[in-house]
């Protein structure tokens, strides 16, 4: 990866937006921390890591491809794990963003591709006498949208808080607590039928620009 | 008198510095290794690590990381795991000076390879840690990074750097936090990939 930044960072030209006064055709690699939280497992908090890439299509109009990896703590019963491959388009609000040391505030909204797995802590089980734990898993897709911003710590280097909303079609996943004979509580969970599902989703990212495809 | 001796150890690093050839500039690459400690804020453990990376300056102050932490081993007697190893990639932030003094902050995503450790004394343990089937598992976290290179030569460098990093280990039992402090001070190697530009 690191090498991959290098030959990226040697292959860019001297000609930055700064001097050309655009970003269109820009392409950026970017690191994510990402949180989740509402989702239909509960108020729970999850926090992930994902990679992505932005491409610039003009000065107020940009993509974001990501792919992240979250894992949240069903209060202490058992853990979701969420995997998002997605792409958002950004509209920026400004008339000139990405100034160096200014904030640079959007819109985003787009889709995804997702695999959502619900998995139980151990737990005794009244029926079979023993200690098992269960899992259940669903592939769906995902509409987002929300507002974020970038902070221009230079013309290359950015770095970018977003909220967004996400609403999940397809099966439904589902869990809720039981409490089984030793009077302790578990998760049950159950597939079953189409849903719709909907969680707020929180990203930082720091963003650099390793090509300008552009000819300015 | 702690801080008068920092602050003795210090000063020639600055002097040394006032005067030289800058090494710090866009196209320099450096590594890094050396051991780390890491102290669990939910624990009384102290985890250790040997730990590396690679880095890359893509501007004069901002350069792009790749890092490994391999987990040693834990001391105290509480201490949950068996496994956590971390992998992280991210950007760092540089501050200027006119020195070779290289002070950092970074946002540093990774995933750790984790396991709890299995109880010395199983019949002992209190519930839930005497029920699981210890499984090994990759969990994502999150992390901050701030610290100082002192680019001493053209080639070598030492730094001191603090890390904290948010996660939770994931299994078959509750959530275990994985939130800890990382300090690791060294030695380190770079190079400069780029032909250095002529002076204004």
């Amino acid at each position: 990866m690191v090498i991959v930044m290098c030959l990226a960072g040697t292959v860019y030209g001297q000609e930055t937006a700064s001097v050309k006064n655009t970003h269109a055709g820009e392409i950026s690699f970017g690191v994510r921390t990402t949180g989740s939280l509402f989702s239909s497992s509960g108020n729970y908090f999850g926090v992930g890591a994902g990679w992505q890439v932005r491409y610039r299509i003009d000065d107020k109009l940009g993509s974001e491809w990501f792919a992240d990896w979250i894992t949240t703590d069903i209060g202490g019963f058992g853990y979701r794990y969420d995997a998002h491959i997605g792409e958002s388009m950004i509209i920026y609000l400004l008339k000139k963003p990405g100034q160096k040391m200014r904030f640079s505030p959007y819109i985003l909204g787009g889709f995804c591709g997702d695999y959502t797995k619900i998995q139980t802590n151990l737990y005794f089980d009244d029926e079979q006498q023993m200690y098992l734990k269960q899992s259940k898993d669903r592939w769906s897709f995902a509409t987002q949208l929300g507002l974020g911003t970038h902070f221009n710590f230079t013309e290359r280097f950015d770095l970018s808080f977003s909220g967004q909303y996400v609403l999940h079609f397809g099966k439904d996943i589902d869990s809720h607590h039981a409490t089984n004979s030793h009077g302790e509580k578990y998760l049950q969970i159950e597939k079953q039928g189409s849903a719709l599902e909907g969680h707020f989703f929180f990203t930082i990212s720091a963003n650099f620009v390793i090509a300008d495809l552009s000819r300015k | 008198m702690k801080k008068a001796f920092i602050v003795i150890l210090f000063l020639p690093l600055c002097a040394i510095a006032q005067d030289s050839q800058r090494f710090i500039t866009k196209g320099l690459f450096a590594g890094k290794g050396t051991l780390a400690a890491g102290q669990m804020t939910a624990f009384k453990a102290t985890n250790m690590y040997i730990s590396g990376n690679l880095e890359y300056y893509l501007e004069d102050n901002i350069s792009f990381r790749g890092g490994l932490y391999i987990f040693l081993g834990s001391s105290g007697s509480k201490h949950p795991l068996s496994k956590n190893s971390t992998c992280f990639t991210g950007f760092y932030y540089h501050f200027k000076t006119n020195n070779h003094l290289d002070p950092y902050i970074g946002l540093e995503p990774g995933i750790s390879w984790t396991q709890l450790k299995s109880p010395d004394k199983p019949p002992t343990e209190t519930y839930p840690y005497n029920i699981s089937s210890y499984p090994q598992s990759i969990s994502p976290v999150a992390s901050i990074t701030a610290g100082i290179n002192f680019f001493a030569t053209k080639w070598t460098h030492l730094f001191i750097e603090a890390k904290y990093l948010h996660g939770v280990l994931v299994s078959d039992i509750p959530a275990i936090p994985l939130n800890e402090f990382r300090f690791a001070f060294g030695f380190g190697f770079n190079i400069n990939t780029l032909k250095r530009r002529s002076p204004q």
